[in-house]
């Protein structure tokens, strides 16, 4: 079956002739949904065990929002002209989301509720919207990635 | 906006927006301790309490350790002088000393390492063991966890032999002599030997009384130890497993308590509860009044929540995790117990915040001057959660009437010095001369100040 993923306007970074960044930069944002997902949890019915769940998942986040980050400056170095309106937006978005979650993990680093209620949660909705509109953003930047023909 | 995202220009305006929210956070990151407090108003019955004010990074003061140089020593008040009794030390943490003038010395190391439960915990792990850190004053690979005996017969200050009493103890704090035995506070176990004052080695083994809450996590792991007048009660403090019962309500069970041993049995209740890390368990001389030294919570600010000395009635709930000083609220701990709060009772006398008391000691001896009979000195291990150190020293509480009175003196002090950790002040006790005795586990020292009279100070 001949299907053409990854018609970019631009040539993308590939590992074994596949785009790498799309492979990454569903990570962080998983990530962070998940945490805000946790953090809902435990404003709710405080058991330590949400908190340990949205702490290790802002770290996992930061991590691979950092490997995306280095990807995603290749890329934009790669898309010059081409598509870098875009992609300057989709990087604004993510590294303002990474940023306000490298604030939330400390916040998360307090020992019980105010860890989470009212700072923490808050960071964490802030920071959902960012990296879920910054994945739009993504969208528009390569409109025919993964279509199949 | 959602035409704006695909638009590149449009877009580099909204990407300015999104540059300021952010940048909007950034006072977060700024903000100072808010709570300006007069260090010297935590003092005594009725400190001030400012509001907890937790910061985007709390506040961290450790001093790297650098030890003693020969001749180099803690500072006392004049008409007193210090002394190394006892030097090249693994550790000391805690002294006893025993009515024939000889003096135990309770070398102690925990090598057990907490589980990882939140990404905070190694950062939290590698900060600690900094202020701990040994040097080459200190002997980092010498073997620690036993009780090292020093005999000073004639009195002098100067030991005429050095001895190991008991060896291969885990993690050690707590000691106790009462009714031919010695008993010993591991970690996880109180053990007796039967011992009379006098033996300079035990050969017996050890017998297991009761044990004591330790592992996995055994986070704060000094467990103080002391007898009633006629032996038939042993007192043992165990910490909490958390700063403010992070780790769950679960690993709490018989923690932040001073618990009450049968050594007959070695049935146990627990006697007094809410005291996240009690210390220095000694009676009141010539009562049947047990005092404590305890170290309160951290991360609510630079100045809360002091440590404190208490007396410890029996029953009583002192407010951990819940509630400090009666019923101030920590905001960090849901669910709430409004009913544990409701009689959860404020200490005694404050000392201080963050000055990690961790020994207490009556004093019993006739040769200081009179203002010091009855009072009580208490080893300061020095405070992390401040970038301006409390702590570090020995501090004097007079006491009338069989209550403390007025405020602390610095009557040890000079442990740090320009940045730098010479020594740690732990357990202290007073010898068979009326000497202080002093145990400094980062110096690797045993003190002894002595009274000369109304001569200089060295």
């Amino acid at each position: 079956m001949a299907t053409h993923v990854g018609h970019y306007p631009w040539s993308p970074m590939r590992v074994a002739g596949h785009p790498i960044y799309p492979v990454l930069l569903p990570i962080p944002i998983l990530c962070f949904v998940g945490a805000l997902i946790t953090d809902i949890v435990y404003a709710g019915a405080p058991d330590m065990m949400w908190l340990d769940f949205s702490s290790w998942l802002l770290l996992a986040g930061l991590i691979a929002g950092g490997v995306a980050g280095v990807v995603l400056i290749v890329e934009m170095v790669r898309a010059r002209r081409v598509a870098i309106g875009a992609l300057r937006l989709h990087f604004v978005l993510l590294l303002s989301a990474w940023i306000v979650e490298v604030f939330n993990s400390f916040i998360h680093a307090r020992d019980g509720f105010t860890a989470v209620v009212p700072t923490g949660l808050a960071l964490s909705i802030l920071a959902v919207v960012l990296c879920l509109a910054g994945g739009w953003a993504w969208r528009s930047a390569t409109p025919m990635t993964g279509a199949v023909r | 906006m959602g035409v704006a995202f695909g638009d590149a220009d449009d877009g580099s305006r909204t990407m300015k927006r999104v540059m300021l929210s952010a940048a909007a956070l950034l006072p977060l990151a700024a903000c100072g301790s808010g709570q300006d407090v007069d260090p010297n108003s935590q003092y005594g019955a009725h400190p001030t309490l400012p509001a907890p004010h937790e910061q985007l990074i709390a506040d961290v003061g450790v001093f790297p350790v650098v030890g003693w140089a020969a001749g180099e020593h803690p500072t006392v008040p004049a008409g007193f002088r210090i002394d190394a009794l006892a030097t090249g030390l693994s550790n000391p943490r805690n002294v006893l000393a025993l009515p024939n003038g000889d003096v135990l010395i309770v070398e102690s190391r925990n090598n057990a390492s907490e589980p990882v439960q939140r990404p905070k915990d190694p950062i939290r792990d590698w900060i600690m063991a900094r202020a701990h850190s040994q040097t080459k004053s200190g002997e980092t690979s010498a073997a620690s966890n036993r009780i090292t005996l020093v005999r000073d017969a004639d009195g002098d200050g100067k030991p005429e032999t050095r001895s190991v009493l008991v060896d291969h103890l885990n993690a050690p704090f707590g000691v106790a002599v009462a009714g031919g035995r010695l008993y010993v506070a591991n970690t996880d176990a109180i053990v007796a030997y039967p011992f009379t004052p006098g033996e300079t080695r035990i050969t017996a083994p050890g017998v297991k009384i009761t044990d004591l809450p330790a592992g996995p996590i055994n986070h704060h792991w000094t467990k103080s130890l002391t007898a009633n007048a006629d032996g038939s009660r042993l007192y043992v403090g165990v910490g909490s497993n958390s700063n403010a019962m992070e780790r769950g309500p679960e690993a709490e069970t018989r923690r932040a308590a001073v618990l009450e041993v049968d050594p007959a049995t070695g049935a146990s209740r627990v006697f007094a509860s809410g005291l996240r890390n009690p210390n220095g368990l000694t009676f009141y001389p010539g009562t049947n009044t047990l005092y404590a030294v305890v170290n309160e919570r951290d991360e609510l600010g630079p100045n809360l929540v002091p440590d404190y000395m208490t007396s410890v009635r029996p029953g009583a709930f002192y407010g951990w995790p819940y509630s400090y000083y009666g019923q101030h609220v920590d905001p960090r701990v849901k669910p709430q117990r409004a009913d544990l709060v409701a009689r959860a009772i404020p200490p005694d006398y404050a000392l201080g915040s963050h000055v990690a008391a961790l020994g207490l000691a009556f004093y019993t001896g006739a040769s200081f001057p009179g203002a010091y009979r009855g009072g009580a000195f208490v080893g300061e291990h020095g405070s992390w959660n401040r970038n301006d150190p409390h702590g570090y020293k020995v501090a004097f509480i007079g006491f009338q009437g069989g209550r403390p009175v007025g405020a602390p003196q610095d009557f040890v002090s000079g442990f740090l010095k320009d940045g730098k950790a010479h020594g740690r002040p732990v357990g202290v006790a007073v010898d068979r001369t009326g000497a202080l005795i002093v145990a400094d586990d980062v110096g690797n020292t045993v003190w002894r100040v002595s009274y000369v009279g109304g001569g200089a100070a060295r």
